[in-house]
């Protein structure tokens, strides 16, 4: 048995799914869209550390069934049911899962900012145009650079990154 | 590709074709339930290959005591009354097993003896397995390497297991072991932060600090003094909370691979599923938790452990068979021995040349296969006793191997999948409340040095019923629990009651009145058990 080198060979930056997106400027970016814990849902119905919203887990093809419903605050958010094996306990206990549903989601976003699909407005970065699209979806992105407060800190905490 | 399904498909070299990344669907999980705390492991005997288990009482005395992934297992009996000796640590400490030694566990004991960790097994002609056996458990091996802890130790080389025991609170938990591990100035180092929960943030800190220990000084490049790297400082949390959950492997045992599962695991699940229920009718997560830890420290929702047992020489032939490098190596080498022409031919025949051309393109074939498999191989720490004893390498994409020599010269192998290595640490550090993008990309790796932990715990556990039924080799075993799981529980947790335990009574009053008729009878039957014991 030999003896571990290091423990730098647990060090990795996670790959940038994005073309022509470097290693770094990946890590940044999706550093910044990590707005809460793993276990967490956000108020506005949002499921896990990078608080992805219940549409774009239908859309990603994790849940189905989307529905809308009133929260005790009197907020109407969207809910999901899970598609097995996903639960939504599991996918709140799974970082891995959750960092690959995102990574998934930006990367269909790009795509589609790259083919034209989603049409990126003038002035807005690349990064802060995929937050925008993660946090509020192509309507938020067709109504910027007006947005809600939350959508325009993560806006401006991603906008740099690329 | 499926693993440890009885088809023995995943021996077999041949890759299969995958249908891209774990997510969603192929994702596993391995249970929510929070385990404890990962007690000291390892016990292989320091002067040969493992010979814990030749003398066959071994078997009974428990394979934990021997191959070390569990404490349970002290005595000479099925009853895990140590284990539910230990259920009392939270009150009584570590002084309950320096007493009656049935524990290898006790910091105590060990701290103050420093010798054997088998107490009575000891008394009973064990003491072959001695402290500097001990084995760390492979959580640990990761930290070694970020020298979390060190800031801790002394610089001077003074004790350290003074400073261990002392680090650990009155439960008697988490020093289990601490004391165990040999003072060569190594694998100590980071086991004194096996912390409680909410102490985890020693490592952090401590590893900012000096190291007096090891020249490779991982821990420097990685944390400078001046501030963490925050990707590291996040992996080590991981690491950390890895190893305060994590439950050593229960007695195991080799059955064939076709045997039928004991009717008593229809107990398992309806034990396991009514904590579940219980939980979602009450809305409280987790209303038996003493229960729900011993039920997976006893081997709960274990899947069954396919094991192939080799010679020498057919380990070396899957392996070679099981790497596409060296199974090339080979071929050219076997055409190049069964070509004549290749070996004749003198200093102005042109055979020579082509024979000069062979050996060339062999040595940089062999090279090149020797790279690659130092490419595949998984490293952790492990006593050094233990060089060339066990192994642990990527098998293909998908799959973690792992070896471990056995006293009778066998060679036990089993595989685990990554899916299975990434989901484990995956629940780690979503209870370590680090950020995922800083460790996301730690994972797979961290995860399987974890699975190959796992796998080799759990054949070291299963190893002296392997010796004992292995007759030819290459051969295969499936490996369960030697206890049924909610038995083993529910026996440890009325002993733990009768012993005063509190919490036990509580629960176990609480299933009396809620457990359906499978359990009920499981419960009575651990109550015998129990009574046998006594």
């Amino acid at each position: 048995v030999s003896m571990m080198p290091n423990a730098q060979r647990f060090i990795a930056q996670p790959k940038s799914p994005l073309e022509g997106v470097p290693v770094a400027a990946w890590g940044r970016f999706i550093a910044a869209l990590e707005v809460q814990p793993v276990n967490a849902r956000s108020p506005s119905g949002g499921l896990g550390a990078y608080d992805i919203r219940p549409r774009r887990l239908v859309e990603l093809g994790y849940a189905s069934e989307l529905t809308s419903k009133r929260t005790s605050t009197g907020r109407q958010v969207q809910v999901c049911e899970f598609v097995l094996p996903w639960t939504q306990s599991k996918f709140l206990a799974d970082p891995v899962a959750q960092f690959a549903a995102v990574s998934k989601s930006i990367l269909l976003y790009h795509r589609a900012i790259v083919s034209g699909e989603l049409k990126k407005p003038k002035g807005c970065s690349v990064a802060g145009a995929l937050a925008i699209l993660q946090v509020g979806g192509r309507g938020a992105l067709e109504s910027w650079p007006n947005l809600f407060t939350d959508t325009q800190a993560l806006y401006d905490a991603c906008k740099g990154a690329f | 590709m499926s693993q440890n399904d009885m088809d023995f498909e995943e021996f077999d070299n041949k890759l299969e074709d995958e249908d891209g990344s774990l997510y969603p669907g192929k994702y596993v999980e391995i249970g929510t339930i929070d385990l404890a705390r990962d007690y000291g492991s390892g016990s292989y005997a320091e002067d040969g290959p493992l010979e814990v288990a030749e003398d066959n009482n071994m078997d009974d005395v428990g394979s934990a005591a021997m191959y070390g992934p569990t404490e349970i297992g002290a005595f000479g009996e099925d009853m895990p009354q140590e284990a539910a000796n230990h259920l009392l640590s939270s009150e009584d400490g570590a002084g309950l097993y320096s007493q009656d030694g049935a524990s290898e566990l006790g910091a105590g004991l060990y701290s103050q003896d420093g010798a054997s960790e088998l107490g009575s097994a000891a008394e009973a002609g064990f003491s072959e397995i001695g402290a500097e056996d001990i084995q760390a458990p492979f959580e640990s091996f990761m930290l070694d390497d970020v020298r979390v802890g060190a800031g801790l130790y002394p610089t001077d080389g003074a004790s350290e297991l003074g400073a261990h025991t002392g680090l650990y609170p009155v439960d008697g938990a988490s020093e289990l072991g601490a004391g165990l591990y040999p003072v060569d100035g190594e694998s100590e180092i980071g086991y004194g932060l096996a912390s409680e929960e909410g102490q985890s943030e020693l490592g952090s800190a401590a590893m900012y600090g000096p190291t007096e220990i090891g020249e490779d000084d991982l821990g420097a490049g990685l944390y400078p003094v001046d501030g963490a790297s925050e990707i590291g400082a996040a992996i080590v949390k991981v690491i950390e909370k890895a190893r305060d959950n994590r439950q050593p492997p229960p007695p195991m045992q080799a059955v064939e691979v076709d045997a039928p599962l004991s009717y008593e695991d229809e107990w398992d699940a309806e034990l396991t599923e009514t904590l579940i229920g219980v939980a979602e009718v009450t809305g409280n997560p987790n209303p038996f938790p003493l229960t729900a830890e011993l039920m997976q420290r006893c081997g709960s929702g274990m899947q069954p452990r396919i094991v192939r047992i080799d010679t020498e020489e057919s380990y070396k032939q899957f392996r070679t068979d099981s790497s596409p490098e060296l199974s090339e190596l080979r071929e050219m080498l076997e055409a190049h021995m069964a070509d004549p022409q290749a070996h004749g031919g003198s200093v102005s025949d042109p055979l020579v040349a082509d024979l000069s051309g062979d050996v060339e393109d062999l040595v940089h074939l062999g090279a090149s296969a020797k790279a690659a498999e130092d490419e595949k191989r998984l490293d952790f720490r492990a006593p050094r006793h233990l060089d060339g004893l066990m192994e642990a390498w990527m098998h293909n994409e998908d799959e973690v191997g792992a070896s471990m020599a056995l006293p009778s010269g066998h060679i036990a192998t089993t595989l685990e999948p990554v899916s299975k290595c990434v989901a484990e640490m995956a629940r780690h550090a979503a209870q370590a409340d680090v950020p995922v993008s800083a460790v996301v990309g730690a994972l797979t790796s961290m995860g399987c040095v974890l699975g190959a932990a796992t796998a080799l715990k759990e054949m070291a556990a299963a190893a002296p019923s392997l010796v004992q039924k292995t007759q030819t080799a290459p051969c295969f075993f499936r490996i369960e629990p030697k206890l049924n799981p909610a038995l083993c529980a529910l026996a440890m947790l009325v002993m733990a009651c009768r012993q005063g335990n509190k919490q036990a009574c509580t629960e176990w009053q609480n299933l009396s009145a809620l457990a359906p008729a499978p359990v009920k009878q499981a419960m009575a039957e651990a109550v015998a058990f129990a009574k046998a014991a006594a």
